[in-house]
């Protein structure tokens, strides 16, 4: 079983409009072995390097005026980027509030980090997401990893195939 | 009635089968030298952020001036203070002032789909901003002390009285 992620090879987007947090993103990323990181500071730059570049995980706010971030989301699992559609996504947002985060869910997330976070948590999501990738499900209202984290016992009707 | 059916599809393995291995990179589990050179990163950008962070109060107080003096609407100063106030949300924390993100948080939610601004309304409003002021100015981090606590209790009670 793997007992290290080696991020010397993956290539990572961050797009979040503030400066600072990007940079603060990229430089943990780079910390941790990650040699390639694109930045965009916006939903347009954050579209054109997934139209453009090899992308392997997406970093994303969902805060990004006049767009969203989860318009950005959904054009990845929709398939309407160049992106692997069951590519991991991760949010890093300052809205954290429930809905946010149920909407972020709900739009195919991998992860969601609220910001401010801290460096444990941040090192542990992208571990996560890279070493330990979930199932997807593709139904006709959602594409996105399995929203199912906790294995409860269920007996209703069997809704998958 | 039928029900339609969705696909479980298996997790995608070609970025782990890159990525994930037993000798070279990261520790699944965070070791001590890897979280002190995280933190290391933090350290460093922590001045930059905090000028930032001042910037974005100086350009906040001026706005509320701009307000007083006739020269910004209500909701001009309400969409500047919501995406200012969720930056520095956002920032505070991150660099160890969890006391700014906390006033932050509080001021965000007290604008968040507000359209208009009363006497007492915009008093609160420029508390916050004038709490924040003091714990940059007085570089006060982690989530401050009793004085600190105080003051985010009363701003949390007045949002509730007023919103």
């Amino acid at each position: 079983m793997a007992e290290k992620v080696d991020f010397n090879g993956v290539h990572f987007l961050i797009v979040d409009g503030n400066a600072l947090s990007a940079d603060l993103a990229r430089d943990l990323l780079l910390t941790m072995g990650a040699v390639t990181v694109f930045v965009a500071h916006s939903f347009d730059e954050g579209i054109e390097v997934l139209g453009s570049d090899s992308v392997d995980v997406l970093l994303t706010e969902l805060h990004l005026p006049p767009r969203s971030g989860l318009e950005l989301i959904r054009m990845v699992r929709d398939g309407k980027t160049r992106a692997h559609k069951q590519m991991p996504i991760l949010v890093m947002s300052a809205m954290s509030a429930k809905e946010h985060v149920f909407e972020a869910r709900d739009a195919g997330v991998t992860e969601f980090i609220a910001k401010p976070y801290g460096v444990e948590g941040f090192y542990r999501r992208m571990v996560g997401i890279v070493a330990r990738p979930r199932a997807f499900v593709d139904s006709n209202e959602y594409f996105g990893p399995d929203r199912r984290r906790r294995q409860v016992p269920y007996n209703g009707p069997d809704r998958r195939d | 009635m039928t029900v339609a059916k969705s696909k479980l599809l298996p997790p995608a393995e070609d970025l782990t089968q890159r990525a994930a291995n037993s000798t070279t990179g990261m520790d699944l589990r965070l070791s001590p030298g890897v979280l002190r050179r995280l933190e290391e990163v933090v350290n460093e950008s922590r001045e930059k952020f905090v000028v930032d962070l001042a910037a974005r109060l100086r350009k906040l107080r001026a706005s509320t001036q701009a307000r007083t003096d006739g020269q910004m609407s209500d909701v001009d100063l309400l969409k500047l203070v919501f995406e200012e106030s969720l930056q520095i949300k956002g920032m505070g924390g991150t660099i160890g002032y969890q006391v700014l993100s906390l006033i932050a948080t509080t001021l965000n939610d007290f604008v968040t789909e507000r359209q208009t601004l009363g006497r007492i309304q915009f008093e609160i409003l420029q508390l916050h901003i004038d709490a924040m002021y003091v714990v940059i100015a007085d570089r006060i981090t982690d989530n401050g002390g009793i004085l600190e606590d105080q003051v985010l209790s009363g701003l949390r009670a007045a949002v509730r009285k007023f919103s």
